[in-house]
């Protein structure tokens, strides 16, 4: 079922309702999006949740996954269970903040792109064209290897790197929402550029950027746990990827370290792409971003 | 005829009593050695850069250099210095001549006979390329190098320097042939084809280097100590420990030459056929305080984070029980100059936080009292080690950030620049404790003083130090040195490392193992050898019953037992014949 | 077919011109970036005379200014050469020759395997929509998608190295013993295997999603309803049309892949110690070794451009609806 979002509902909450039936026709899509809000709700009260510190180093070392060490111990007597919690923590932060710097820069880039054509357009597609041929994984490790591993930088690194995916599916939406008729009746009527833009063109294109930046935001989780798996990552935050890295040297004995940390990768990435791809379905139903 | 019998059997049963024990003593399955051949497989860290050994730092290069080349004088595994190149040397009573006496029948690999004009020209070399081991064996302090005759060399100097022979020994001092390296203009130059194909006088020589995967080395037939007993060494290049450590319990290599995570260390241990030996070495992690940052060059916010780290707690938690905790301001393994009084604090975290308050740093609303930051470089006990400090130091109210930097980063921003608080180093600190003069004095980055310690007396006693040749003389300036160390805090020492060495039991011969210890450089492997491989014939006088010998002479034992056996049946039967025809009249033969 | 030259040759000018960029993007960004590589080379150890120092780096030309350094890199790009590596002292276009086979070897053989086994499977899964077999397949490509690849690749690693012992963990040549022809092929396809699994389980989710969608979508087509109505074979509907018209995303996909094949294969090739270049990547990266990872981006950049270049090419071939613009 494709169906375009229609414009001329009176008011956003039925637009809204609309957009739910429509996405909750889809099982899987629900159930990512439970998952995700399972996920992102346990990341957000960590702090309040009854879990261990997650930097303390008082408990024994190596203790398998028990009752009150369901996840067991690492090699510094930390207790994984609750590493495994915040970590949701680091991930989605780092996930829908480098999704969001991508989606700015892809929607801003990508409408002026689309709307002012031109010259302007031919040397944003070009430098579009050049972006997403750069190797980013590459690109980032060097990055990082180079410049220190600031969780900060990761996740500014990956959106500066990622957006023209969004500028893209932007200018697309652009190019054809500007010919509408509300939007030529208000250039006719002398209503500014930049006013067509922001209350009329985005809110209507931006759609399918959202499907996008939640696939993206599960990229960029998979990039950083990548980066923190070898080594690269900042060791003050916890992120998945770095408590992999630092139980890969036990995995024969102690597999628990590395073991959970992935399955909580797995976890949180399928539900991010459930959500990001149905949502996509929707939005653009000729677009590649099929899901299974 | 029975008792006759009966009789030869038991001489028989006696003769084969005696050969048993020696046969017997081949079945018991104790392998005797040395035996010549055998490849042994190496799961090594790291690729060298290049096969020049003198010109730059090279780490992962130097277990391979030491098997390529040759030095004047080694150290072996315990720090002695021993012959390599020069079987004997002499030193002048002021100290300022050195004699070096070089064997006569050494030849680089590419046939050239080695003379005194090779050792020259590596030391000029050393000077004009400005080698690794500028420093150490201080070069400049070389007045002139004389080389009377083509195996004596004889080297002056300007003034007397204690170590020189022990730095001579250690690092960046392979002797380079000078027909290859004597026109060049720059010893690093890429086109070079020596620093891809070595030529050295070493036990063994390069076969080929496929990068990123192994290094394989073959044996000197003509080494000028007798050929290595192993065919072939190859370096497996692995550079992830734990896959390593897979690798090597595989079966994939026969020596892990590699940290494994130390957790491992008892599943190894109980491993059969693999031998871990451990020793404790000089080296040892300690923290370095950028004394240029306040507050840290207060010397009670130093005695108090001192006082806040349980040392043991660092050995039980990164070394996984692996090591000592460190007690004094230099290593215990070079044991004349290690001072056992000049103690560090001990661990009193109430103390510690008595200390700040009453020096008025005042926690701050979140509880803590001022922020630091960690550096260190990648790897597991260092960072396992910043975990632990951080939590440590969280207990007496300072906020430790933790940036862990790839390594040339590291060199950047610490060693080189002063973008840190603390970090954490080891380092050799032997053979000589003129070591320690590099670390805590003088200024990064000619020298590795990350503290910015600066202490004119501390200076002058490593100066004295130096020039005079008396031990005695010399420990007692370096147990001051020691004692002014342990007041002021620059460096805090953690933990006194051990190293391990991990390899199949099939293999013998190692520096560090009985047969060869003292003998061979702690590096050199041209007296390992493989169970696996042939026996070599030993020479007679020493020759014990041997299996063939023991199987001759079972041999003909039987054979003369069996022949008088024979003889005496025959004498028998000639007898009864004899009777027979007496009393039947009847001869043999005819019927009756 | 008149407007296709020109075509081709617009896109090799933009090719050539992107490459250009790149090279251009990449050189500042590298050599901009903090820490001197001659400290790298002077080591921990080397209580370096500064002469010593600028001796260093003059002789690797470190000393002139970034923008003169730029022009005389391009100028030797023209000529062939791509510098020497800080690290390996020999010319970059060597040590990365050295290394871009065997990184071609575990990408080519997992994309195309990948390709094979995630589009026969998704086809399969979409001519038995809604059945079990579908809702199995389905539900574990989902699992692989989400997976990250070197957590995939410890679990193979743990699995058949570590508990069965069937296969090595690390490298791409047994030390032991050197083995040469049928053997050599016979040992180096062994040492292959995990990497080759890993990566090919990482890259079947996409086809087989792709596929699967693509199929369906031609289910739906009205043409397909036009042919079941003249009454002809299902079989030959499927194969002739169907197939045909389907297997074309799939085709898009393999393409953009393509232009990964030398880089995508880093982490997999870290963790299993491959020597190809994504190791060397990271090691050049650690060593601040400039030229070869400046000569590491180029061929990398240079083999995307192309395989874009070629998916471009095949698709106007392909399917006539795409307009040459």
């Amino acid at each position: 079922m494709s169906i375009k979002p229609r414009l001329d509902y009176k008011s956003k909450f039925n637009r809204f309702i609309y957009l739910w039936r429509i996405y909750s026709s889809d099982k899987l899509g629900v159930a990512g999006l439970v998952l995700l809000a399972g996920i992102s709700l346990t990341g957000l009260l960590a702090p309040y949740l009854p879990i261990k510190n997650p930097f303390s180093i008082e408990y024994p070392r190596f203790l398998p996954p028990s009752i009150e060490h369901p996840l067991g111990t690492d090699h510094l007597g930390r207790d994984v269970f609750s590493r495994v919690i915040w970590g949701s923590r680091t991930s989605l932060i780092i996930g829908f903040t480098a999704a969001g710097i991508s989606a700015l820069l892809g929607v801003t880039l990508g409408s002026i792109a689309g709307y002012y054509g031109g010259l302007v357009d031919d040397i944003l597609t070009r430098i579009i064209d050049i972006f997403l041929m750069i190797p980013v994984f590459f690109l980032i490790l060097f990055i990082i290897a180079v410049y220190g591993s600031n969780i900060i930088y990761v996740m500014v690194v990956i959106g500066l790197l990622t957006w023209p995916s969004n500028a893209r599916i932007m200018r697309a939406q652009v190019l054809s929402i500007r010919e509408r008729e509300f939007v030529q009746a208000a250039i006719l009527m002398g209503v500014k550029n930049s006013k067509i833009l922001l209350k009329h063109i985005i809110p209507n294109a931006i759609h399918p950027v959202i499907a996008n930046s939640i696939l993206q935001a599960a990229g960029a989780i998979i990039i950083e746990t990548g980066i923190s798996y070898l080594g690269l990552g900042d060791p003050n935050a916890v992120s998945w990827g770095r408590i992999i890295y630092e139980g890969q040297s036990y995995i024969t004995s102690y597999w628990w370290i590395s073991f959970f940390p992935g399955v909580a990768i797995a976890i949180t990435v399928l539900s991010l792409y459930l959500v990001g791809e149905t949502l996509s379905k929707i939005f653009n139903p000729k677009s590649m971003a099929v899901r299974v | 005829m029975n008792k006759r019998r009966i009789i030869s059997l038991v001489l028989l049963l006696l003769i084969s009593l005696t050969l048993v024990p020696t046969a017997y003593k081949k079945v018991s399955g104790e392998v005797e050695g040395p035996r010549l051949g055998g490849t042994l497989v190496i799961a090594h860290w790291g690729e060298p850069l290049s096969f020049n050994p003198d010109a730059q730092v090279d780490d992962a290069g130097y277990a391979i250099h030491s098997l390529i080349f040759n030095k004047l004088v080694t150290l072996d595994v315990d720090y002695n210095v021993i012959p390599d190149l020069a079987y004997k040397w002499e030193v002048s009573s002021d100290g300022l001549v050195y004699t070096f006496y070089l064997y006569d029948n050494v030849t680089w690999h590419d046939g050239e006979k080695f003379t005194a004009k090779d050792v020259k020209f590596t030391l000029e070399a050393i000077k004009k390329f400005k080698g690794v081991a500028y420093e150490d064996i201080k070069v400049e302090n070389i007045d002139r190098i004389e080389t009377p005759s083509d195996y004596v060399v004889k080297i002056y100097l300007k003034e007397p320097y204690a170590p020189f022979i022990q730095f001579l020994a250690w690092y960046g001092t392979f002797i380079l042939p000078e027909h290859i390296y004597g026109n060049v203009t720059d010893w690093l130059d890429p086109n070079l084809p020596a620093l891809q194909e070595p030529v050295g006088t070493g036990p063994f020589k390069l076969q080929e280097w496929v990068k990123g995967d192994h290094i394989t080395l073959v044996a000197n037939e003509n080494f000028f100590r007798g050929r290595p007993y192993l065919d072939k060494i190859v370096f497996k290049i692995i550079p992830d420990a734990t896959a390593a450590l897979q690798s090597f319990l595989a079966g994939e290599a026969d020596v892990l030459g590699h940290r494994p995570p130390l957790t491992e260390i008892p599943k190894l241990q109980e491993t059969p056929g693999v031998i871990v030996q451990m020793e404790p070495v000089p080296s040892r992690w300690y923290m370095c305080f950028n004394m240029r940052h306040k507050p840290l060059d207060d010397v009670r916010v130093r005695k108090a984070i001192a006082m806040a780290i349980n040392r043991s707690e660092i050995v039980e938690k990164a070394e996984n029980g692996y090591g000592e905790v460190a007690e004094g301001t230099y290593t215990p393994a070079i044991a004349w100059a290690y001072n056992p009084n000049a103690k560090l604090p001990e661990y009193n975290p109430d103390e510690a936080n008595r200390i700040l308050n009453e020096a008025g740093y005042a926690r701050g609303e979140d509880g803590f009292r001022f922020k630091l930051t960690y550096v260190s470089w990648q790897g597991p006990e260092e960072e396992a080690m910043g975990q632990i400090i951080k939590e440590s130091l969280k207990k007496i109210g300072i906020d430790v950030e933790i940036k862990i930097l790839e390594f040339s980063l590291w060199l950047e921003k610490v060693y080189k620049g002063d973008e840190f608080d603390f970090t954490v180093v080891d380092g050799f600190q032997g053979p000589d404790p003129a070591n320690l003069r590099f670390r805590v004095t003088g200024e990064t980055p000619q020298s590795l003083n990350l503290a910015h310690y600066k202490n004119e007396e501390v200076e002058k006693l490593f100066e004295e130090a130096e020039k005079i040749a008396d031990t005695a003389e010399r420990q007692k300036l370096y147990w001051r040195i020691q004692e002014i160390l342990a007041e002021d805090l620059p460096y805090l020492p953690l933990v006194e490392l051990i190293v391990f060495r991990i390899y199949k039991s099939e293999f013998h011969g190692f520096p560090w193992e009985e047969e060869a210890r003292g003998k061979v450089g702690y590096n050199d492997y041209r007296l390992v050898w493989w169970e696996g491989g042939t026996p070599i014939e030993k020479p007679a006088a020493t020759k014990p019953i041997t299996d063939y010998t023991t199987a001759i002479v079972f041999v003909l034992v039987i054979v003369v037992v069996v022949a008088a056996l024979f003889y005496v049946r025959k004498r028998e039967k000639a007898v009864v014949e004899e009777e027979v025809a007496e009393e039947t009249g009847i001869e043999e033969g005819e019927v009756e | 077919m008149n407007n296709l030259t020109p075509y081709i040759i617009r896109r090799g000018i933009q090719t050539i011109l992107t490459i250009f960029l790149i090279i251009i993007l990449n050189f500042f960004i590298i050599n901009l970036a903090p820490g001197d590589p001659i400290r790298v080379i002077a080591g921990e150890f080397a209580f370096s005379n500064p002469e010593y120092v600028e001796a260093l780096r003059k002789r690797w030309g470190l000393d002139k200014p970034v923008s003169e350094r730029l022009f005389i890199y391009l100028n030797n790009l023209l000529h062939g050469d791509m510098g020497f590596s800080f690290r390996y002292m020999q010319p970059v276009a060597e040590v990365i020759g050295e290394r871009i086979l065997a990184t071609l070897l575990l990408t080519f053989t997992s994309l195309i395997l990948a390709f094979i086994i995630g589009v026969s499977l998704g086809v399969y899964s979409a001519r038995r929509i809604g059945k079990p077999v579908d809702l199995a397949l389905s539900f574990t490509m989902l699992l692989l998608y989400s997976m990250p690849v070197f957590w995939l690749g410890i679990l193979l690693i743990l699995f058949f190295g570590v508990h069965l012992r069937l296969f090595p963990i690390a490298g791409m040549f047994s030390s032991r013993v050197s083995y040469t022809g049928i053997f050599l092929v016979a040992d180096v396809l062994w040492h292959m295997f995990l990497p080759v699994s890993t990566l090919t389980l990482a890259q079947l989710p996409i086809y087989y999603k792709i596929t699967k969608a693509s199929v369906i979508e031609q289910f739906n087509e009205d043409y397909v309803r036009t042919f079941k109505a003249y009454g002809l074979n299902r079989e030959v509907i499927f194969k002739k049309y169907i197939l045909r018209n389907a297997i074309l995303p799939p085709i898009t996909i393999f393409g953009l892949q393509l232009g990964f094949v030398l880089s995508g294969a880093a982490l997999v090739e870290i963790i299993f110690g491959w020597p190809g270049m994504g190791r060397l990547l990271l090691d050049a990266a650690f060593y601040r070794d400039y030229p070869l990872l400046m000569g590491l981006y180029l061929v990398t950049a240079v083999s995307v451009a192309l395989a874009n270049l070629l998916t471009d090419l095949t698709y106007v071939f392909l399917d006539p609806r795409v307009k040459l613009r």
